[in-house]
């Protein structure tokens, strides 16, 4: 047993990273320079980095350590959180390397598989994280590698793990052909699939919100609320060549499979029984078990609606449809807009939906949660008005975190009239800073074994075994659901309006 | 630094409304009620400076307290001012606001008062009182707060003060915690301590440790006596016996002898260096003037491995943000005191 060291004890309540080497794949692609250097660094810079740790970068282009640590410099300068301090990236940087590899080279990784034994007698102290930011046709490629030259096997006392970033597969099949590599690889324990959404504070705080305050849980459920609304606008489309792997997902697959339903994972799940990895993500995964299936394409054109953008303007700019984007297929079927209906069969959210709806090139950037408490029983005031007088709590994800309460209010006046305001709470305003990047935390957890904010195996598979039966009735029915059109800058296809108002609801205006 | 617009006491909730709806851009932003206590009138200008530091990252409503006791005639007079900083990319101000009072010769319960009639309701009060407690310092207002911060550097009588702070926290009304900036002093100092024992190496070398070395800077030698305190208290070794009054400690660390040093030197930091020797190891901890860092060292007879811990904490501002930041262990605090007291008593 390793012994403990005994002036760490009463330091820090959050999870300490343990001495390692991070080795990075793909480390000359855009991720490193602008989210992973940057975190580790700002990790650093609070003093929480383990002094021996080191990063090495594995990719194919020819650099040399100098080079490596010039352009991450180049570029932490220009992300880090923090700012850039000389001295502590001079220390700091001497502890990166470069390891230059085609991914498919045994060779490569027995020459990485010396440098790591250098780097360990130095100081590293045997731990290994496997950070996979490659394409992803590459992730089963280098987890062969690994697995080939011994280094998924950690060393006695030591461990090794895996990090895979999004995407987990394109579907069910090719996320459990990935997962059972992976698993062939690592143990399941040792695997951290980011979806960086659960770095996010707000989306941490939607359990301390829910769990730390007595006055929620009492009236969480269908008793007392209508419906749930988990809306992702982005004002932005295709910019910067995303096109090429955008029209290969859609936004479904890119943002509803993860992002989305963690967030209704986090709204739906019972209390867990203690704030243990799995516990929480035992309590998670029954969220998606008890999504109802859809019976067939014509059931997911009932729930589902998916569009695209034509010509339009956004910000005061012209912005130009989906399939005259840059590198879009001209008769492209590619959603850049989705929204769902998600029933959820238990007996907390018996008929209770959640409403999804996640577009491109919409007004404005925006991330929310919205919980639509009933109206009260009998009206008193304001009757034979218009007014809806329900209370709505908004747990607003990015930007301008924070979360706010709607409720009703008497006008000053004679009168006893009503109207609607607003119990806000901003972060910025209360706590006055900006929260750490979500990277930092999920780099933290990593190094540190917590893997409550990485996905597991079956809820990533549950969740593709949802999302499936739309991308099939989409694609592989013989009557496919319609693919209808918006404009940019507007709010989204009319007949997703119409879905809620199907059921007597609105979109909320974010 | 301005105190703001001086105000009747009776209109002060009037004119700080007229203050915020007279800025569109303007946000009111509070966490807490943060009340400052000084014996000393020109205090006020001082901690609004602190305030404009402590309020960039922790909004609250500033209650500054300036008490002038021997004052001949009682009297008592109010300015309400905001801090504003850009939030929010720059479209907006998001400020927090202060009511700084002046009181001259008035009776004990005046300060309670003052205080508790313009809190913030709700949001939990903290207390820095400056300097040594005074009459002022009394049930109905330690009672009431949720947060007393002080700095032990600053008692002239730290015994007599720490036996005031022991009885009120014992209080069985009391539901503060202690926050020392003393303590806070040296919290990243621990932080790199713990980082240099990350070190497998020197933490198997720990058992083996025979002395320890304390440099202080004048008037910092509390700050020293905490750590040492602390480090003993984690590592397991108690205070065996005083070689040296107020110098050097011998400690006893599971059977053998510990000894423990403090010097002084001219530094602009509270504990500018402390060394760990044994056997096969030397760590070393060194904050040099004009560094942000302490430059962390472990030295055993295979390996030398260095690491920078950053070290933003010198000014009252900066200590005070820092203390802010965390919780406060006092059960710790308390059990630490009682080797600080036998090492000051020695």
């Amino acid at each position: 047993m390793e012994a403990i060291n005994p002036f760490s004890e009463d330091l820090s309540t959050r999870s300490r990273p343990e001495a390692c080497t991070v080795v990075i794949f793909g480390a000359s692609g855009d991720l490193t320079g602008r989210k992973l250097i940057p975190a580790l660094y700002n990790i650093a810079a609070d003093g929480d980095l383990p002094p021996t740790l080191k990063v090495v970068g594995f990719a194919r282009r020819e650099k040399t350590n100098e080079s490596f640590r010039s352009e991450l410099e180049t570029l932490n300068r220009k992300f880090s959180r923090q700012g850039h301090n000389d001295r502590l990236w001079s220390t700091f940087s001497q502890n990166i390397f470069y390891h230059r590899s085609e991914f498919e080279d045994k060779e490569g990784y027995q020459r990485l598989a010396t440098l790591l034994d250098e780097l360990d007698a130095q100081g590293a102290g045997g731990n290994r994280l496997f950070y996979l930011s490659t394409a992803p046709e590459y992730f089963q490629v280098v987890l062969k590698q690994l697995a080939a030259v011994g280094l998924n096997n950690p060393k006695p006392g030591k461990w090794s793990r895996v990090v895979i970033e999004k995407p987990f597969g394109t579907d069910l099949a090719t996320a459990q052909a990935l997962n059972t590599a992976a698993n062939e690889t690592f143990q399941e324990a040792d695997t951290y699939r980011i979806d960086h959404y659960l770095g996010k504070e707000t989306a941490q705080n939607i359990m301390v919100l829910r769990f730390a305050n007595a006055i929620f849980e009492p009236v969480w459920n269908s008793r007392y609320i209508d419906h749930v609304q988990i809306s992702c606008a982005e004002n932005l489309g295709m910019e910067g060549g995303r096109g090429g792997y955008y029209d290969k997902a859609g936004c479904l697959r890119d943002m509803v499979q993860n992002h989305l339903l963690q967030l209704v994972m986090l709204v739906a799940m019972e209390p867990p029984a203690d704030l243990s990895a799995d516990g929480i993500r035992d309590e998670k995964v029954k969220v998606l078990k008890n999504l109802r299936s859809f019976k067939d394409a014509a059931d997911v054109a009932e729930n589902v609606v998916r569009a695209q953008y034509t010509a339009g303007t956004v910000g005061g700019k012209a912005a130009p449809g989906y399939r005259q984007e840059d590198r879009i297929a001209p008769d492209s079927m590619t959603e850049a807009y989705v929204a769902l209906r998600i029933n959820i069969d238990n007996w907390r959210w018996e008929g209770v939906p959640f409403y999804l709806r996640m577009g491109k090139q919409l007004p404005k950037k925006a991330t929310e949660i919205s919980v639509h408490f009933k109206r009260p029983p009998h009206v008193l005031f304001n009757r034979g008005t218009s007014d809806d007088p329900a209370n709505v709590l908004v747990i607003r994800i990015q930007p301008d975190e924070g979360i706010s309460l709607r409720v009703q209010s008497k006008i000053p006046g004679p009168s006893v009239r009503t109207e609607r305001v607003k119990m806000d709470f901003h972060y910025a305003n209360s706590f006055g800073k900006a929260s750490p990047e979500a990277y930092e935390r999920l780099l933290l957890d990593a190094m540190a074994g917590d893997a409550t904010l990485f996905a597991r195996r079956d809820e990533v598979e549950q969740a593709w075994r949802y999302i499936d039966q739309i991308e099939n009735a989409w694609h592989n029915s013989p009557n496919p659901p319609p693919m209808y059109e918006y404009p940019a800058g507007s709010w989204g296809p009319a007949e997703s309006d119409k879905m809620l108002e199907a059921d007597g609801r609105n979109w909320r205006r974010l | 630094m301005e105190l703001g617009e001086e105000v009747p006491m009776r209109e002060i909730d009037g004119r700080l409304k007229q203050l915020w709806e007279s800025g569109d851009a303007m946000t009111r932003a509070s966490l807490m009620n943060f009340a400052v206590y000084a014996e000393c009138p020109r205090s006020l200008e001082k901690n609004t400076e602190v305030i404009r530091e402590v309020t960039r990252e922790h909004a609250c409503r500033a209650l500054l307290i300036a008490v002038e006791p021997a004052a001949d005639t009682p009297s008592v007079r109010a300015w309400i001012t905001a801090h504003c900083q850009l939030g929010d990319g720059g479209k907006k101000s998001v400020c927090s606001e202060q009511i700084s009072f002046l009181i001259r010769g008035c009776g004990n319960t005046v300060v309670a008062n003052t205080i508790f009639a313009h809190v913030d309701s709700d949001l939990p009060l903290t207390l820095w009182w400056q300097g040594d407690f005074s009459g002022n310092w009394e049930p109905h207002l330690f009672t009431e707060i949720d947060r007393l911060v002080i700095d032990s550097s600053d008692w002239e009588e730290p015994l007599a003060q720490f036996d005031i702070l022991q009885s009120s926290y014992g209080h069985p009304a009391s539901e503060f915690s202690v926050n020392d900036l003393t303590w806070t002093r040296v919290l990243h100092l621990r932080m790199a301590l713990a980082a240099c024992f990350d070190d497998p190496a020197a933490l198997a070398l720990l058992p083996k440790v025979e002395s320890m070395e304390i440099t202080c800077s004048p008037g910092h030698v509390m700050a020293g006596r905490f750590f040492a305190a602390w480090a003993a208290h984690r590592a397991g070794w108690k205070l065996a016996g005083v070689a040296e009054p107020g110098r050097v400690f011998t400690f006893d660390a599971g059977g053998r002898n510990l000894s423990l040093t403090f010097s002084e030197k001219e530094a602009e930091t509270a504990v500018p260096s402390v060394i760990l020797r044994g056997p096969g190891l030397t760590v070393s901890l060194l904050q040099e003037d004009g560094s942000r860092f302490i430059h962390g060292k472990v030295e055993t007879s295979s390996s030398t491995t260095e690491r920078l811990t950053p070290c933003p904490c010198r000014t009252p501002a900066e200590l005070v943000v820092e203390r802010l930041r965390r919780g406060c262990n006092t059960k710790l605090y308390f059990t630490l005191l009682e080797t600080v007291r036998a090492m000051m008593a020695g």
